[in-house]
């Protein structure tokens, strides 16, 4: 029987084809539009959550000057911070940190801004300066983003005035490994290059690693002084460590050494930043729903004709035994079809418009820093996401179709059989 | 098998009333045929749909098979329509989209007939009404002849005990007008079909057992009744 409402359906769809096409047609561009957006936002989500897997959840990053509680402005102040690599550089002790039984190593790092010349280059520039402490960028390569090199070597112990540049540095001043710069008036050997991004660098996660450069932190110390000073702190601890408890007692540690620390555990990073695109991902997903209602009014306008243009035909109907449900349910049918119409095609185009998404930006978001590879942006599309649209349209159909189904099969055989 | 008794319907058309029936008393009996005749606008429309359970009167009592059918909600209406009654219309009332022999199936599928059946009875059916190779055709590449054969064939497709008929031949040429008559009275007499055949033409009702004159809602000369 369901298998004949269907045939019927079909055929009085495509009976009406022009008007069939440009309500489905509205279906579709809602379909489409909540489709690629949830598949990007969620693409973008598992991008996030890729980045920080990578970093390792057992990762803490320890910045000072907060509050000993968290950062300046809470949690999210301390992303902000921490995503600019840390901006006020302070001196605290970071050796107090060998005291905690679940700190693995540390790494630090400072930012200084400083006057750099070059003599391939006119002119002369401030630029961001980044004091890396041995071993770091190899402690906590996916924070670096692997750190790798086209040209040259990294740091090793030996190392004074020595500097590696991001790919787009290396350009704009015209240098290869072996050059010299100035940085603050003093000589610094080039030794490597980092390999430049296509995009430019980036990623959710981290600054620019394409334009930094990078000297061994003690070259800094010599250049501005201020012996323990940094910006930022990566902490890795015991796999099996409860990262909030070690977060909490760093805090503590700092806090009764006068020199309070904020702390920022990947985990806290993750949940922020998805938290972020969780909600926009939703007010998108929102407004693209708005598009569906106004598809399944129109859904229910072609409806609401059919029934009119049909009234003799439901008549004739009657007259040959059909039950009021009868009608209902072929008018319930055809409607729920031209959701799920409009569904398939509009799921067909959203996993095309996602994958289009999936190729442009792809490239934008992925190379930076913090991904070693695993930052590649794809949009996600479950399956549950396709069968969730599906069976959305189709009942976003069927209910714009009961009102008129209803209005059909409440007809007076006698009545709708005299009509013109 | 049928039996009308004091039977009232009124409708309401703007602000005058109607009465289309005033009192009708009628009772047609099983293998029998019969003719309503009248002319348009004495109600034999509005008692055509009464006899066939497509309407309720407002007064009186409808016995159809023993069951009256005021008591009756739609959906058993519905099912007495679709099980006992046949309907012939005047303008044909095919579906225009289908093809004569889904127009054929249309009455079977409410009654859950399966589809292999649906195939083989309503090929059966065109057969018999002689449309054994217009089946594949749509109504409006169909004479109204052929429609009204098509129409025919439908209103047996569930094996109907009455087959009503309203008009069968208005707008058929003499010819076809013939061949419909003499297939109906074929199914009267082969296989007993009751049948009812509201017309305002003398020669129609020619064919008829009975005739029953309608004028003004009332029927008229109950003792001519009986002619054969």
């Amino acid at each position: 029987m369901l298998r004949d409402y269907m045939r019927l359906a079909l055929h009085n769809i495509r009976h009406r084809q022009i008007r069939s096409w440009l309500t489905i047609l509205g279906i579709v561009v809602g379909v489409a539009a909540v489709v690629a957006l949830i598949a990007i936002g969620q693409g973008m989500q598992n991008s996030v959550e890729r980045q920080f897997e990578a970093i390792g959840y057992n990762t803490i990053i320890v910045f000072p000057g907060g509050t000993g509680e968290h950062g300046p402005a809470g949690p999210g102040g301390g992303m902000m911070r921490m995503m600019m690599g840390g901006t006020s550089s302070t001196a605290i002790n970071i050796e107090a940190l060998g005291r905690l039984p679940q700190v693995v190593r540390s790494g630090v790092q400072r930012i200084e801004t400083a006057l750099v010349t070059s003599e391939r280059m006119e002119g002369q520039g401030f630029l961001r300066i980044t004091g890396l402490s041995l071993g770091i960028t190899d402690d906590f390569g996916a924070y670096f983003g692997g750190f790798s090199l086209t040209e040259g070597r990294k740091f090793d112990r030996s190392d004074e005035a020595v500097v590696i540049l991001g790919g787009q540095v290396a350009l704009d001043l015209g240098v290869a490994t072996g050059d010299a710069i100035q940085i603050e008036g003093t000589d610094f050997v080039v030794i490597g290059i980092l390999e430049g991004s296509e995009s430019g660098g980036g990623g959710f996660t981290f600054r620019n690693m394409d334009t930094g450069l990078f000297v061994p932190i003690e070259a800094l110390e010599a250049l501005f002084g201020g012996e323990g000073t940094l910006s930022l702190a990566l902490i890795e601890t015991t796999q099996d460590a409860d990262v909030g408890e070690v977060s909490l007692m760093i805090r503590g540690l700092f806090r009764q050494m006068g020199t309070p620390v904020g702390t920022l555990t990947a985990e806290e990073m993750s949940e922020q930043l998805q938290g972020v695109l969780g909600t926009l991902q939703m007010v998108l997903a929102a407004i693209a729903a708005i598009s569906l209602v106004v598809g399944g009014i129109g859904v229910m306008n072609t409806m609401y004709t059919s029934v009119l243009e049909r009234t003799r035909e439901i008549g004739i109907m009657k007259a040959i035994g059909a039950k009021d449900r009868h009608v209902l349910y072929l008018f319930l049918v055809e409607s729920g079809f031209l959701g799920a119409i409009g569904g398939a095609i509009g799921v067909l185009l959203g996993v095309g418009l996602s994958s289009l998404a999936s190729r442009l930006m792809g490239g934008a978001l992925a190379g930076g820093p913090g991904g070693g590879g695993s930052a590649t942006f794809s949009a996600s599309l479950s399956p549950w996401l396709i069968i969730g649209a599906l069976t959305f349209s189709f009942v976003l159909g069927a209910i714009a179709g009961v009102l008129p189904a209803r209005r059909g099969a409440k007809l007076q055989p006698v009545e709708a059989l005299r009509y013109e | 098998m049928i039996r009308l008794e004091n039977v009232i319907r009124t409708y309401q058309l703007g602000k005058t009333q109607v009465e289309a029936l005033r009192g009708v008393d009628l009772q047609i009996n099983r293998g029998e045929f019969v003719a309503i005749m009248g002319p348009s606008g004495s109600g034999k429309s509005t008692l055509m749909h009464l006899l066939g359970a497509l309407d309720q009167p407002n007064g009186g009592i409808v016995f159809l098979n023993g069951q009256d059918i005021v008591q009756h909600s739609r959906n058993v209406l519905a099912e007495l329509r679709g099980k006992k009654v046949g309907f012939v219309f005047q303008m044909f009332n095919l579906i225009p989209t289908l093809s004569a022999l889904d127009n054929v199936e249309y009455p079977m599928m409410f009654q859950g007939v399966p589809r292999r059946e649906r195939r083989t009875r309503a090929k059966r059916l065109l057969g018999l009404v002689g449309l054994e190779d217009r089946m594949r055709h749509k109504p409006s590449e169909l004479s109204g002849g052929e429609r009204q054969r098509v129409a025919i064939a439908r209103a047996l497709a569930n094996d109907p005990e009455i087959l009503l008929a309203d008009e069968p031949t208005g707008n058929l040429d003499s010819k076809s007008g013939k061949q419909i008559m003499e297939l109906l009275a074929r199914l009267n007499e082969e296989h007993g079909m009751t049948l009812i055949v509201v017309t305002h033409d003398p020669a129609i009702a020619g064919y008829a057992q009975r005739t029953i004159h309608i004028l003004d809602g009332q029927i008229q000369d109950l003792a001519n009744e009986r002619e054969e």
